[in-house]
């Protein structure tokens, strides 16, 4: 034993992470991109009511608040809702359900992690916010059929006359495709807004955090 | 719930998993195009008879048969609405135009990415992403959601069972019932999740890329056949966009 | 070596202080270190600081150094510590990263970017090591917790650390998975690895580990040398906190019966089987309520399904009952409780208080805060209660669990697993708290591994194996003792059926291609011959429609039509012609496939174990060789060229069709699947019904034998109506069961009826276009005509889908047959003398692979020329014993030998040659006497066959035949009298002059008078040979050398007849109940 013992003293607790993403929060990050897409099926699925086809998303963001908002408070490191949101958007891509979603997954999942880094990931007012933003990304799944919807629609302006493709792109139109942006953003506030408290009854508690 | 084994041996089509999934580009694209080129609807028909191929080389006989016979209907469907014999402002029709809208859509997609899903295994998809060097970022997440989706699976049963027992049902009280599936099954998969984390760590898991890959992935002759249907395809596309 | 220096370790946000209080410990190279203590003592602290996942997983603070080999490896983090220490964790589950076997092996590999080649060297080295052959490719969420822990140790062993660190890995592991890890232990301890284990449960690893080490709240205690620590006393080591080390749990509850007072919960017929084959099976089992009961059994042996089952959670077809009243599991679910092994998954709310107080039932909502203050304190919980459930500790967790149990006022409580990973102190605490809910009236039933629990708590016990409840009864020493037995005894085969499961089942007409090579080149003419014969077929149509086209455009002209007719004629005369040689052809193959199948057959019989040939029924056998074979000859026959005809033919037509007009080409197909669903719907279940049909006739013709073959017995015992109404019954279910299933094939005839209706489509459809101009007139008629006959070849298909079905029944027969289990004896000749002592050593043997071992481990020493009685109650395997020794089959496990020679390394038929087996039923063939007699051996002279006739006391009676010698006795000897049988199958043992001769109770059918006779000739028989007797009648073996007393397939006792009387008590009650019955008294 050589006498010069240094006596190393770490606490790594208070060491510096330096925004770097560790296995385990890839690992996280990972699972709750499971748990994401599982709510996002349930709810998908229930699009054979026709009203719920275009309503979905905000059933989703109601959903889906009690885990994204526990994600949010435990990773905390820059990219963490674009690889959720990407991901996601990749494997439902996969589905059918359009590429459309992949690019709003990107940006929108961008602007959501810069929303909630500029909060330093303590503010709750940027966390829901950030949510907020992240829960639209859902609606570029749909956009091919708004904007196809309208392409399909004027295929019948000759043999269906125009008082019938005008009331069918009401109902594919911009307009609704608006009040759907709307409703997906009160849900995901209340979603977000249960999150929290579930976050503060039980994940706090429960020690998970 | 074992998604990612090899579907069937005895399978002839064996692509490289880059392959499969760019087929799956190529036919998805071309698939949900509105476009009323003979060039693409051409296309899209032999895109449709393609994946039917693929579905019975994996012997997924019955899944095949259902699939043809369900698009066949939409054909069909599609002919009577364009040609005016059904009212397309009737509630039927408007219900036909629907279905008959997502299924030509959709359906050929999702057989093509279930018939994706099945044949590859995931450590093939982590190989294929290694080599076009994608970041460990995107890689470990990919492989912890195949991963979960079992364990996903089994955990919630047993939150079922659990609530079986305690006569808690979502009958009872809808908030409660999300609430007290949701909250054990995120405590429960979290702390699978570290002590998953910590497992891999000791076996070396990092974030850095320098990982080597056991699965051997590669092209063979079927890959550049592919290559050549699905660049003939692009060609096609392409032509029958600008034709109009 | 790893030298901890003064560490000091506090995890981040811990209330409860240093976890590590400048602890120092040296562990030596190449050594295995025990780390034990108290639940919390800072044991698995340690192993996480030498892995590193203290500090850099697990946050804290720290103080203090590590190092190996002199070197300081604080600074390394988890990953670059990867490679020099491998971790194995406690929870199986949670420890692997892929979803298969082989790349969660090569998982740390790729990690550290080892190479292909050099994985692959690791990997068959490992594999080879680790025994893991047959768990590789295999998907890690089918497997059990032992065999993933297996993968968990090979997957970090392929890594090549020199340092393994161990933590609590036997927590979630059965008896068997424990030893398995105890091997792969003592493995790297071979190769020189350094290994340090962090377990309450020691026993696993005496005389494998070097040094103990007591952790007590984050120091060392003590460190003892592992020789000192296991010879200390069960009381010392409890003290400590740790369990029991050895393996002998003393009974401190003499032998408690367990209370019959209460109702008994039953359970009969239950039948539940996942996908992949396992289950359980149950038909009858009942439990005394009001005891602690214990389940125990191997991992995947069905135990958490059982409990699923009896707690009403799973529907299944048993039936339950309690006292006798039917219950169902509906009612059974508001009846228990289970507490589960995660119980994570049980626990909702957000505080103790709130848990107890959902689970009360609603009835006593005002008494509420009543029963929540008496439950908190009985579980010593209140001052938790406010506290969230997730945030306990484990046993904490369990406790609120059981509150919850008791709150909702069930009585049957469940628990899974509940003391795996607790130390001494928890499980005693446990073990009371079971004690305590049983006085109060509730029945805890547990689940577990934990023996010490099963001792130290349970009345009543059951074990379970294999899916079947293989024994149950009182908890006391000798149930204990008999269930470690059951985990040492390795005959039972884990993970069988799960591999079988796993296979894919071979389509029984690839199954017929496979046997039948002889015929695949004719069949494929037949293939190609009928192809071109449907093509032909197509011609006359398109013909046709060229023609009517023509007609309909008005051409008169007769020669414009004649190439048309001449082509049409060709084509359909080719077309007959070809179809009747394409199937000529295939017939002759049939033939010939048939054949060689039934060669095959013939050639496996004799090479199967004698004993699985006499238990075969002959009738199955021959309606197998024979009839069901002869039975596939119609649909082979057809099957390939029409099936394969048709299907081209169909297509053919379609795509010219479809190049026509490609919409009424699939606008025709439309009525198909409509059609086809009637037919899928009648279908459905054809194989299964087939199999029943066939069930059902055998067991009618069984009835049928039966009542003609009895009908003697059935007469004088007036059972004539009882058995004629048993015959009518079944003739009865077999005519309304094919009654039944024509019924419900009926909609068959729908299918029939619309599926071809391509008319349907084509004629409005067709119209429709024609109308507006899109289809041409030609065409119209063409698609009209080919419509036609386009279906048909599709479904003349269909009409082979049933007889394919039967294909399967027979196919299934036939390979019973072929892959049954031959005997595993060298076939060529050698030198080897057989006139040595016979031994038996281990054997084991059952005789349905998975069954009860009929013989559980036998050692037995026949030495040569002596006399051996074999003798016990009926069914205890002396019988079975001879057969072995004979070579009717190969034992399961063990070694037979004659002299050092082992059975197998001797040819069946010099096997055959020097043992002479005489038992009760002696066939004789339709011959002569003579020659039945000479059966001994062949070469024997009429003389020597008359002298052993009469040294065996036949002579007389022969003689007093019509024909004498020369009579003939009638096939199976029929026209002689049982002792008269037996007289001659003993001359015939005689003639052959064997020297080792078995005796099978072949003194059973002697009358008095002979019996004199006989045990004469048996004398003469066994006159310097090997004898061994098997008998009931003991006072006939008194003089034997030894007599080994066989009980439950176990050797009781051996010694000679006075020596037995005394030793052995059970000895004693057969020989007095034997003497008893011959000095008259009647039983």
């Amino acid at each position: 034993m050589s006498t010069a013992v240094k006596e190393l003293k770490m606490n790594t607790a208070v060491a510096e992470e330096n925004g770097k993403m560790t296995v385990k929060d890839l690992i996280t990050i990972g699972i709750f991109t499971v748990l994401y897409f599982v709510i996002f099926f349930i709810s998908a699925m229930t699009g054979m009511v026709p009203i719920m086809a275009i309503f979905y998303p905000a059933l989703i963001a109601f959903l889906a608040g009690i885990p994204c908002i526990l994600f949010f408070t435990k990773v905390k490191k820059f990219g963490m809702v674009t690889i959720m949101a990407t991901l996601s958007a990749v494997l439902l891509a996969l589905m059918g359900y359009g590429y459309m979603g992949i690019i709003t997954g990107l940006i929108l999942g961008l602007i959501a992690d810069l929303i909630l880094k500029s909060g330093q990931y303590k503010s709750s007012v940027k966390m829901i916010i950030s949510y907020v933003v992240f829960s639209e990304w859902v609606i570029g799944t749909q956009l091919p059929m708004f904007i196809g919807g309208n392409a399909y629609a004027e295929a019948f302006r000759e043999t269906q006359g125009d008082a019938f493709v005008d009331e069918l792109e009401k109902l594919i139109s911009w307009g609704m495709c608006g009040i759907v942006i709307v409703t997906t953003l009160v849900a995901a506030i209340i979603g977000a807004l249960i999150g929290k408290a579930v976050l503060r009854k039980h994940f706090e508690r429960a020690g998970i955090v | 719930m074992n998604r990612f084994e090899s579907g069937n041996e005895d399978a002839v089509i064996n692509f490289d998993p880059r392959t499969k999934l760019m087929l799956l580009l190529i036919i998805n694209t071309v698939i949900i195009s509105d476009s009323k080129s003979p060039l693409i609807s051409g296309l899209k028909i032999v895109f449709v008879i393609l994946v039917l191929f693929f579905l019975i080389d994996m012997k997924k006989i019955k899944m095949s048969v259902i699939y043809v016979s369900i698009y066949l209907l939409a054909v069909v469907g599609d002919y009577i609405l364009v040609s005016g014999s059904i009212s397309g402002i009737s509630a039927g029709g408007l219900i036909l135009r629907i279905v008959v809208y997502l299924v030509e859509r959709m359906l050929p997609n999702m057989m093509m990415a279930w018939f994706v899903l099945h044949t590859t295994k995931v450590s093939e998809f982590i190989a294929a992403m290694q080599k076009m060097h994608f970041p460990q970022t995107i890689t470990i997440p990919f492989a912890i959601i195949f991963r979960f989706f079992p364990t996903l699976a089994d955990e919630y049963s047993s939150i079922q069972d659990a609530m079986k027992m305690r006569n808690i049902s979502l009958k009872t009280n809808v908030i409660s019932g999300i609430e007290y599936r949701m909250v054990p099954l995120i405590v429960s998969v979290t702390k699978i999740g570290d002590e998953l984390s910590a497992a891999a760590m000791t076996r070396g898991l990092t974030t850095e890329g320098n990982r080597t890959s056991y699965c051997k992935i590669g092209f063979s002759l079927q890959d550049y056949a592919a290559f050549t249907v699905i660049a003939i395809s692009i060609m096609f596309f392409v032509i029958g966009l600008i034709r109009g | 070596m790893i030298e901890i220096r003064n560490v000091s370790f506090t995890y981040a946000g811990s209330e409860q202080g240093m976890s590590l209080k400048n602890l120092s410990l040296i562990i030596p190279k190449g050594n295995v270190t025990v780390l034990c203590g108290r639940s919390g003592c800072g044991k698995t602290t340690i192993t996480r600081l030498i892995n590193g996942l203290v500090p850099y997983f697990y946050k804290g603070e720290i103080i203090g150094d590590i190092l190996i080999d002199g070197e300081s490896i604080l600074k390394k983090n988890v990953q670059q510590r990867a490679g020099i220490v491998g971790s194995v964790f406690q929870n199986p589950r949670s420890q692997f990263f892929n979803v298969d076997s082989t790349s969660e092996l090569v998982f740390g590999c790729e990690n550290m970017a080892f190479s292909r080649e050099e994985m692959d060297k690791q990997l068959l080295s490992t594999i080879k090591i680790f025994n893991i052959d047959r768990l590789i490719n295999k998907s890690l969420f089918k497997m059990s917790g032992g065999e993933k822990q297996k993968i968990a140790c090979a997957s970090v062993s392929m890594m090549g650390p020199d340092i393994y660190v161990l933590d609590e890995p036997t927590s979630n592991l059965d008896l068997l998975s424990i030893k398995e890890l105890a091997k792969v232990i003592s493995k790297w301890k071979n190769e020189g690895k350094t290994i340090v284990i962090a377990d309450h449960r020691l026993n696993y690893l005496k005389g494998i580990a070097d040094k103990v080490v007591l952790i007590e709240e984050g120091h060392v205690a003590w460190e003892k040398d592992a020789k000192d620590f296991y010879a200390l006393s069960d009381k010392k080591v409890h003290s400590f906190g740790l369990r029991s080390l050895d393996d002998d749990v003393r009974d401190n509850r003499a032998s408690k019966m367990p209370k019959s007072n209460r109702e008994i919960f039953t359970i009969k017929n239950l039948d539940y089987k996942y996908e992949d084959g396992n289950g359980i099976q149950i038909k009858n089992l009942a439990i005394p309520m009001g005891n602690i009961i214990g389940i125990i059994g191997e991992n995947g042996a069905g135990k958490s399904t059982l409990v699923r089952c009896l707690c009403g959670l799973q529907k299944n077809n048993g039936s339950f009952y309690i006292d006798d009243k039917r219950i169902t599991s509906k009612q059974l679910l508001q009846k228990s409780y289970l507490v589960m092994q995660d119980v994570n998954h049980q626990l909702f709310t957000e505080s103790i208080d709130e848990e107890i107080a959902i689970s009360i039932p609603r009835g006593n909502k005002e008494k509420q805060n009543e029963i929540i203050e008496k439950i908190l304190t009985d579980m010593d919980l209140t001052e938790y209660r406010a506290l969230h459930p997730m945030s306990l500790s484990g046993g904490q967790k369990q406790r609120v669990a059981v509150a919850t149990a008791i709150a909702s006022e069930k009585n049957i409580l469940f628990f899974d697993e509940p003391t795996s990973g607790l130390d001494y102190e928890h499980m005693k605490a446990f073990s009371s708290r079971l004690q305590e809910l049983r006085d109060g009236g509730t029945t805890p039933i547990v689940i577990t591994h934990d023996i010490e629990l099963l001792a130290d708590s349970c009345d009543y016990l059951i074990l379970v194996s294999n899916g079947k409840v293989k024994w149950s009864g009182p908890c006391n020493k000798t149930s204990i003792c008999r269930i470690k037995e059951h985990f040492e005894n390795k005959s039972f085969r884990i993970n069988k059926d799960r591999e079988t499961g796993m296979e894919k089942q071979k389509s029984p007409i690839s199954r017929v291609w496979e046997l039948g090579q002889s015929g695949h080149k004719q069949i494929l003419l037949s293939i190609i011959l009928a192809i071109l014969g449907v093509l032909a077929g197509i011609v006359p149509y398109v013909m046709a429609s060229k023609v009517i086209t023509l007609l309909i455009n008005g051409e008169n002209g007769l020669p414009v039509y004649i190439p048309y007719i001449t082509v049409g004629l060709v084509g359909y005369l080719l077309n007959t012609f070809l179809y009747t040689g394409a199937l000529g052809i295939s017939h002759k193959a049939t033939f010939r496939i048939l054949k060689e199948i039934r060669e095959k057959v013939l050639n496996k019989l004799p090479k199967l174990p004698l004993g699985t040939i006499m238990e075969m029924k002959s009738g199955k056998l021959k309606t197998t060789i024979v009839d069901q074979i002869e039975s596939m000859e119609t649909t082979l026959a057809h099957v390939f060229p029409e099936i394969i005809s048709n299907l081209g033919g169909f297509l053919v037509v379609w795509i010219y069709m479809f190049v026509i007009d490609w919409r009424l080409a699939l606008l025709a197909m439309i009525p198909l699947p409509i059609g086809m669903s009637f037919m899928f719907a009648s279908m459905k279940g054809y194989g299964e019904n087939y199999a029943k049909s066939v069930e059902i006739t055998t067991d009618m013709n069984e009835s049928l034998i039966e009542y003609t073959g009895g009908i003697e017995v059935i007469k004088a015992y007036n059972q004539g109506k009882e058995s004629y109404a048993t015959l009518k019954e079944r003739c009865l279910a077999n005519a309304s069961f094919f009654y039944n299933w024509m019924n419900q094939c009926k909609t068959n005839i729908y299918a029939m009826i619309i599926a071809p209706a391509t008319m349907l489509t084509v004629l409005p459809f067709g119209w429709l276009f024609y109308q507006n101009g899109s289809l041409s007139f030609d065409a119209f008629v063409t698609m009209i005509i080919l419509s036609l006959c386009v279906t048909g070849p599709l479904l003349a298909i269909l009409d082979f889908v049933d007889t394919l079905a039967k294909l399967g029944t027979v196919v299934g027969n036939v390979d019973a047959i072929l892959n049954a289990k031959e005997q595993t004896h060298i076939t060529e000749e050698n030198d080897f003398v057989i006139e040595n002592d016979i031994e038996l050593k281990d054997v084991e043997f059952s005789y349905t692979e998975g069954q009860d071992a009929v013989l559980k481990g036998v050692s037995l020493r026949i030495p040569v020329g002596s006399k051996t009685a074999l003798v016990g109650l009926s069914g205890s395997g002396k019988s079975t014993i001879a057969k072995l020794i004979a070579g009717f089959w190969d034992a399961d496990a063990g070694k037979i030998s004659f002299g050092n020679i082992d059975t197998k390394d001797i040819t069946l038929n010099k096997l055959y040659d020097k043992i002479s087996y005489v038992s009760q039923d002696n066939f004789l063939f339709d011959d002569t006497i003579m020659e039945n007699i000479r059966m001994g051996k062949l070469t024997a002279s009429d003389e020597e066959v008359m002298e052993c006739a009469k040294a065996s006391g036949c002579d007389e009676f022969i003689r007093n035949l019509e024909n004498g010698y020369q009579t003939r006795v009638g096939g199976g000897g029929k026209h002689l009298s049982g002792g008269e049988r037996q007289r001659i199958a003993i001359a015939r043992a005689m003639l052959k002059d064997a020297p080792i001769v078995i005796l099978d109770e072949a003194t059973a059918y002697i009358d008095p008078e002979n019996e004199a006779v006989i045990q004469k000739a048996v004398g003469k028989l066994v006159k310097n040979k090997t004898l061994i007797v098997i008998a009931h009648r003991l006072s006939t073996i008194t003089d034997s050398d030894q007599i080994v007393l066989v009980k439950d397939g176990r050797i009781e006792a051996i010694g000679k007849h006075y020596d037995l009387l005394k030793s052995s008590p059970l000895y004693k009650s057969m020989w007095n109940a034997h003497i008893g019955v011959k000095e008259g008294v009647v039983a």
